[in-house]
């Protein structure tokens, strides 16, 4: 049961960030790189548009490098992708948004270890909003500190329920929403053929703020 | 140059010794002068003397340690202050500099000026004697300037050198000795004599050098940097400070090296501005770019993105004297003829995205992933430069059947050493990663990845991989390395997590 996108439904929705549960960075870091994935895959069907990985370098001493047949197997083409380490936070901040002014990108991944404060999402927000490009915030910890996300989930892994391990499932909270369903809890699953999240238990999609509404 | 040493000495100790000076090197197991400063030399030592033969001679000498690497440091400094004046400057080792100045003396009216101008740079710089040549070959310049009464001495023709003591061809010590014996003082007399009469009894490189010396013969000098092809300098009346002014010269030079690109139907990848700044510093600011490129705009626009980036600004102080752009590397430009195709637009625009990234934060940060053929996990990729061209590649493999052996999207580049208690079959059943005990759910394997014997080992030996997942759900990619070695204690490893 495929979700429809963001952008397809709500395209305002254009900043969003995803807060990892303490010890589960690498499951955010998947998080945000599927919901990246499923952006640009609703955006352009036709074509492989190009994402930006921008990654603070206290990030990467946490969840590893990049690593291109485990990104390929996840359902992002590594030749479509292009990774930068920053070596601070400010750094990092700079290239995210560099690259949020690109209108040619398809998105923009910002993983983090530091908070990012009200008036560095605004401006990534801004300019995201001038080309269009979307961006995740991926924070590796803290407990989402107020900024201009419009969305917001803490995320950790779920149990799989069977594939094989091949199928990444993940529980999300909502932390902030426009819609107002904070606090629900859902678990979805990452469909890296479809690139597209589908429910993984019997919740009604609807209810699952931010990934879509349920789509035939 | 002869008091190289000893100038740069003075230099940085910002002092004047009254004492003479000699730097001292230990060769063959002696403690030597290698070098001496202008007192010394007049007091009779000379380098290659033995250090207690010069205290014997002059109890009061300071013996300074020679320090060979500041001393081509300095002399390396000096060469880019002579880039004001020719583009091709070399080093003429040991104190020596080599300037090619075909073609340049008329900028300066005339080669006297130029010397004159030379001179001053130099001991503005803190070289206390400069002795120049102005010659037809850079072996004759050399003689000269080193042997030669005259300073600076302009030499059209042989007629200067021939009149230059046999020292000046620069043989072995005991070649020097057995022309001496012969009575040949002058190069004169070796040169008067046919040359087949020295190559007998010397070598061949002998009379190569004399043909050098003379004249006869030309060698061009290799220069420290090759001249671009493609620049253009603006030398300044007055030193300019202001940033605007220097905005400007900087689109102006910029404007016209393409222009010079466009001529020759080239684009540049990498482009350098040198800035010679009035008290003698040297900036060089690169930029690269990921495809050829000749539109100025977009090389000014990489270059301001660098200066920001930079953690010292390019600071001019008392102006700069000489501004010069070039293209250091050049590719054959295709003209495409612009496609209405959006596709072609954004390519373009991503490749520029990445040159600005690679600017600001260094061509190592801004990476791309290429696959590699090896089927050690480590190994099946490369971290490339974003800015460097792509090679077709080819990832599907990947993405198709990956389910038998599945990779996680992130890996640790060094395996963390785990804790794991295993059953029997040695599966794996609880992990302990980061002080953190996690009980397996669920594990799938083993995958076997055997060493490649064709390359150096990895270290690990034979690994079995799981896919283990945790009760709570968590997943990781842990191997067991030697897993053919068996014995009691096996060695686990964590190498990656999967979301």
């Amino acid at each position: 049961m495929p979700l429809s996108s963001i952008s397809a439904g709500k395209a305002s929705v254009l900043l969003r960030e995803v807060v990892a549960a303490p010890g589960h960075a690498s499951v955010a870091v998947g998080f945000g790189l599927a919901l990246a994935v499923q952006t640009i895959s609703a955006a352009s069907a036709s074509r492989a548009a190009t994402l930006l990985w921008v990654r603070e370098a206290a990030a990467v001493v946490e969840t590893g490098d990049a690593y291109g047949p485990g990104l390929a197997a996840f359902g992002l083409s590594p030749s479509g992708c292009i990774i930068i380490e920053a070596r601070t936070s400010v750094d990092a901040l700079r290239a995210a948004l560099e690259g949020a002014r690109c209108a040619a990108l398809g998105a923009v991944v910002l993983e983090m270890r530091a908070p990012i404060d009200l008036t560095a999402s605004r401006r990534l927000k801004l300019a995201a909003e001038k080309s269009g490009v979307a961006i995740v915030l991926v924070r590796l910890g803290g407990h989402g500190e107020p900024n201009a996300a419009q969305l917001r989930w803490r995320v950790q892994a779920a149990p799989q329920a069977s594939d094989r391990m091949r199928r990444t499932a993940f529980e999300m909270i909502v932390l902030k929403s426009p819609s107002g369903l904070d606090g629900r809890r859902s678990i979805v699953e990452w469909d890296h053929d479809r690139k597209c999240f589908t429910q993984a238990l019997s919740v009604p999609m609807d209810a699952v703020p931010g990934i879509g509404s349920l789509a035939a | 140059m002869p008091f190289l040493a000893s100038d740069r000495w003075q230099r940085e100790n910002r002092r004047d010794e009254d004492r003479p000076l000699v730097f001292v090197a230990k060769a063959k197991g002696v403690s030597q002068l290698a070098a001496v400063d202008a007192r010394a030399r007049s007091l009779g030592l000379q380098s290659g003397m033995a250090l207690a033969d010069a205290r014997a001679r002059l109890p009061s000498v300071r013996a300074i340690a020679a320090d060979p690497s500041a001393d081509a440091a300095f002399i390396e400094r000096l060469a880019d202050l002579a880039v004001a004046f020719t583009p091709s400057v070399a080093l003429d080792p040991p104190d020596g500099l080599a300037l090619d100045i075909t073609g340049c003396s008329h900028l300066f009216a005339g080669e006297a000026t130029l010397a004159a101008h030379l001179q001053k740079v130099l001991s503005t710089a803190g070289v206390s004697v400069v002795k120049l040549a102005v010659a037809p070959t850079p072996d004759m310049a050399r003689a000269l300037a080193r042997f030669s009464r005259t300073n600076p001495c302009f030499a059209d023709d042989d007629e200067r050198v021939r009149a230059l003591p046999v020292a000046a061809l620069e043989c072995a010590p005991e070649d020097a000795t057995a022309l001496k014996r012969a009575g040949l003082k002058t190069v004169a007399d070796v040169a008067d004599r046919p040359s087949l009469l020295f190559a007998a009894r010397f070598t061949s490189a002998f009379t190569a050098k004399l043909g050098r010396v003379l004249g006869e013969e030309d060698r061009r000098i290799s220069p420290l940097r090759e001249p671009a092809a493609y620049r253009a300098e603006q030398r300044c009346a007055e030193p300019v400070a202001s940033h605007d002014v220097i905005a400007g010269m900087l689109a102006e030079l910029a404007t016209s090296v393409c222009d010079q690109l466009v001529a020759r139907s080239v684009g540049g990848r990498i482009f350098e501005g040198t800035f010679l700044r009035a008290d003698g510093a040297v900036r060089r600011i690169r930029v690269e770019t990921s495809s050829p490129t000749r539109h100025p705009d977009v090389i000014l626009r990489l270059h301001r993105d660098r200066l920001d980036a930079l953690a010292d600004p390019l600071d001019p102080g008392f102006g700069f004297d000489l501004i010069c752009f070039e293209a250091m590397r050049v590719e054959p430009w295709i003209e495409s003829q612009g496609t209405f195709s959006a596709q072609d637009d954004q390519k373009d625009e991503i490749a520029q995205l990445v040159d600005r990234l690679s600017t600001m934060f260094g061509r190592e940060r801004v990476m791309r992933l290429q696959p590699i053929d090896s089927h050690i996990p480590e190994r099946a990729q490369a971290v490339i430069p974003a800015v460097l061209p792509a090679p077709p590649h080819e990832w599907a493999r990947h993405m198709v059947d990956s389910t038998a052996s599945l990779r996680p999207p992130l890996i640790y580049p060094r395996p963390h050493p785990i804790d794991v208690e295993a059953d029997d079959n040695a599966r794996p059943k609880s992990v302990r990663w980061r002080r953190v005990m996690h009980r397996i759910a669920n594990a799938i394997g083993p995958e076997r990845i055997a060493e490649e014997w064709w390359r150096s080992p990895s270290g690990y030996g034979t690994r079995d991989y799981y896919r283990v997942e945790s009760s709570e759900g968590r997943r990781f990619w842990i191997f067991r390395a030697a897993a053919t070695a068996g014995g009691e204690r096996q060695k686990w490893f964590l190498h990656g997590v999967f979301p």
